[in-house]
């Protein structure tokens, strides 16, 4: 699904990021975790063609994502705020979201009625313009808009941040079936406990480098938790 | 207290208006100075003035009775564009400081704005100028004192003003209402209240001990600002945003027929709409569009039917400005407006070509309703109604490009829903040049014509390539698309960094 071939960027001297080969394969469920500066979030911008690469490149289905704009077509995607419109109202951006893919405001009515348990019910009826919304829902919002295209491919950055618990467990159950549907997904996160829920494959990034790739099992997490000295 | 002085200092030596572009800091502020000695000169021969428009009369009493109205415009004036010292009292409001101390600091540190120090300066010239001819040399302290305490006493109103009516010009049109019945009421003669007012200041001058109404007048205006500030001293209280209305909700569905290029000039539209800055720029736009086609008439007037070389070219200069100027204005920032969720419109499912498209049209958009200002060209002569319609094909079919392509090199991030007024977050030398460029091109076209005495294809000539620019759009918009994959990394960081 996503190739990544030597690919590296540098801000000035400064190394952010040099992997030489990373393969996800369709249907997995990638967890990419590290400490701040550990070059997640330049991958994930990398893979959605924000930044540009000093070397390298990174395949979508075998086509290079820095020379055309299929993998728009069937990438989700959120990272942060930037992505949002912050003159629209919640609701507004869902509906233009959607018509991008070609969904009517019956479908994006449907999709929220289906993922109701996520967000108070305010968020959509409300005409607040998201500008005005707090960090959490602006969260939610950015999700959502993601999962409402049902994407082949979802990219997520840091999505259980400035959630509440009860979002949190509730998005953690829908990546889960969403997996289950058949979509593959990278999703970074500080959170071990949830990345390894969540995830059949961990990643691990350190100063750019690439220093893990787990298969996710009952051990991952004290793996995990050892390398970040939390069981000391 | 010092400290918070300090702090202000350092804010407004740290501001980002200093590390701007060198050239727009110092046409900035030439334009500044320029505006300072204007000022100052008015000071120095307002008698001079006074003595032009009234003759006969007594300058210093003249004077003195215009200083009614001076004072409700100067409020005005201040409402509209006088900046507020923005540190925040928020940073302090943690530290073990008194509130009420913290409250006075913000008040205090708005009277050392030029909006005061500027009117002091002059009413001081004046002051050396006329009024120490007084009989009494303590009615010239008398006076010059009380002009600078109402002048203080103006700047706190306002303070309290705008800290009241934060976002409403509700202040502003109350004066506005003021000013025009003072003016009415005195041009039919039925009351003149200037004639109070200057018996007022006699008074003044006469009994030094009556200083203690401007005084009382200052400390008022005190007491109002820190009332004002004292009722927004939490953070929370300053959301107060109307919410449950949103603008433009249903006026733009029309253009969801035209798929994602549609959508996307709705999302546009709506951007304008919503967000402060764009607005009062389109607004101010149309003001300043009419003015220049106050030029075309003027023009006209003078040339009368016979037009010349000279007025031809200066005619197309001035349609190509009328009707180009919003696309111009709001185009400096063509990307830059979107810099807050840039990221999402470059990953979303829009490709490079949809996208530029859509600015396309919203620069036709712009273009396309300025024939408003085209069609009363018909008073002046068919002829000139048709060179202003060529210079907007032209607008349309090869200036919108320019404005896109040059769009592409301004990376800096813009906060839409900031200001209008004094706000140069984004200015770009660039534009500068855009503006020659833009009207250079017709103008190469068309004096060769103009000089072999055959100004009729000269314009045709504009014309032809206008339409043809409009025709082939689709190839030219593709080409920019290609460039654009380069250039957005660029504008991607930019817009990231503050």
């Amino acid at each position: 699904m996503i190739g990544v071939r030597n690919i590296q960027k540098n801000y000035g001297t400064k190394v952010a990021l040099n992997i030489s080969h990373l393969d996800i394969r369709k249907g997995d469920c990638i967890g990419l975790v590290g400490n701040n500066g550990a070059g997640k979030t330049t991958l994930l911008s990398l893979m959605l063609d924000l930044i540009k690469a000093n070397n390298g490149h990174i395949e979508s289905k075998g086509i290079k994502v820095n020379t055309s704009d299929d993998w728009k077509n069937y990438t989700g995607s959120y990272l942060d705020e930037r992505f949002l419109i912050p003159h629209l109202t919640a609701r507004e951006y869902l509906d233009f979201v959607g018509s991008l893919h070609g969904l009517d405001t019956g479908k994006v009515d449907k999709f929220l009625k289906e993922n109701s348990g996520f967000f108070e019910a305010e968020l959509f009826v409300r005409k607040k313009y998201i500008r005005d919304l707090s960090t959490g829902n602006k969260n939610k919002v950015g999700i959502l808009s993601t999962l409402l295209s049902a994407p082949e491919l979802i990219i997520l950055d840091e999505p259980f941040a400035s959630l509440d618990p009860t979002s949190q467990a509730w998005l953690k159950n829908r990546l889960v079936r969403a997996k289950e549907g058949g979509s593959t997904m990278i999703l970074s996160s500080h959170d071990l406990n949830h990345v390894t829920d969540v995830s059949n494959r961990v990643v691990l990034l350190e100063n750019g480098e690439l220093v893990k790739d787990l298969a996710t099992d009952s051990e991952t997490l004290s793996e995990l938790e050892h390398y970040f000295m939390l069981d000391k | 207290m010092l400290l918070f002085f300090r702090h202000q200092l350092l804010g407004q030596l740290r501001s980002v208006f200093w590390q701007k572009n060198l050239i727009v800091t110092i046409l900035t502020s030439l334009f500044f100075l320029y505006l300072f000695v204007n000022l100052l000169l008015v000071g120095f021969f307002a008698d001079t003035i006074i003595e032009k428009i009234f003759p006969g009369v007594d300058v210093l009493q003249k004077a003195n009775q215009l200083l009614l109205y001076y004072f409700i415009v100067d409020l005005i004036i201040r409402f509209i564009i006088q900046k507020l010292p923005d540190i925040s009292i928020q940073y302090y409001s943690l530290l073990p400081i008194k509130k009420a101390k913290l409250l006075h600091f913000p008040i205090l540190g708005s009277l050392f704005s030029p909006f005061n120090v500027l009117p002091a300066i002059i009413m001081l010239i004046f002051c050396f100028k006329q009024v120490i001819h007084l009989t009494q040399w303590y009615s010239s302290i008398s006076w010059l004192l009380s002009m600078i305490l109402i002048v203080l006493a103006n700047n706190l109103i306002n303070f309290g003003l705008k800290k009241r009516f934060r976002k409403t010009p509700v202040p502003i049109i109350l004066l506005y209402i003021i000013l025009s019945a003072l003016l009415i009421f005195e041009g039919l003669g039925m009351i003149n209240f200037s004639i109070y007012w200057l018996e007022f200041i006699n008074m003044l001058i006469a009994k030094p001990f009556l200083l203690i109404i401007p005084i009382f007048y200052l400390l008022a205006g005190y007491f109002f600002s820190y009332h004002s500030m004292k009722s927004l001293y939490y953070p929370s209280d300053k959301k107060l945003r109307k919410s449950g209305k949103t603008s433009g909700t249903g006026v733009f569905s029309f253009l969801r027929s035209y798929g994602s290029v549609g959508r996307m000039v709705e999302v546009e539209l709506k951007l304008i709409l919503r967000n402060k800055r764009p607005r009062t720029m389109l607004m101010l736009s149309v003001v300043f569009a009419v003015y220049i086609y106050l030029g075309i008439f003027n023009l006209s007037a003078i040339s009368g039917e016979e037009v010349n070389a000279f007025s031809n070219i200066i005619m197309i200069g001035f349609f190509l400005l009328s009707s180009g100027w919003s696309m111009l204005m709001y185009g400096q920032l063509l990307f830059a407006w979107e810099s807050n969720h840039f990221d999402g419109i470059i990953s979303r499912k829009i490709s490079h070509l949809e996208y530029l498209t859509a600015k396309y049209w919203l620069t036709a958009i712009m273009v396309l309703t300025s024939v408003i200002f085209i069609v009363p060209a018909l008073i002046v002569s068919g002829k000139a109604f048709l060179i202003g319609l060529v210079c907007l094909i032209f607008n349309l079919g090869v200036n919108s490009y320019i404005i896109i392509f040059a769009g592409m090199f301004n990376t800096s991030k813009v906060e839409p829903n900031k200001t209008a007024f004094m706000n140069y977050q984004g200015s770009n030398v660039i534009h500068f040049f855009i503006v020659f460029l833009i009207m250079g091109i017709p103008a190469v076209l068309f004096l060769p014509f103009q000089f072999l005495g055959l100004p009729e294809i000269g314009t045709a000539l504009i014309a032809l390539v206008g339409i043809s620019g409009f025709v082939f759009r689709g190839k030219v918009l593709e080409k920019l698309a290609e460039f654009f994959r380069f250039r957005k990394y660029k504008l991607a960081k930019g817009y990231k960094e503050f």
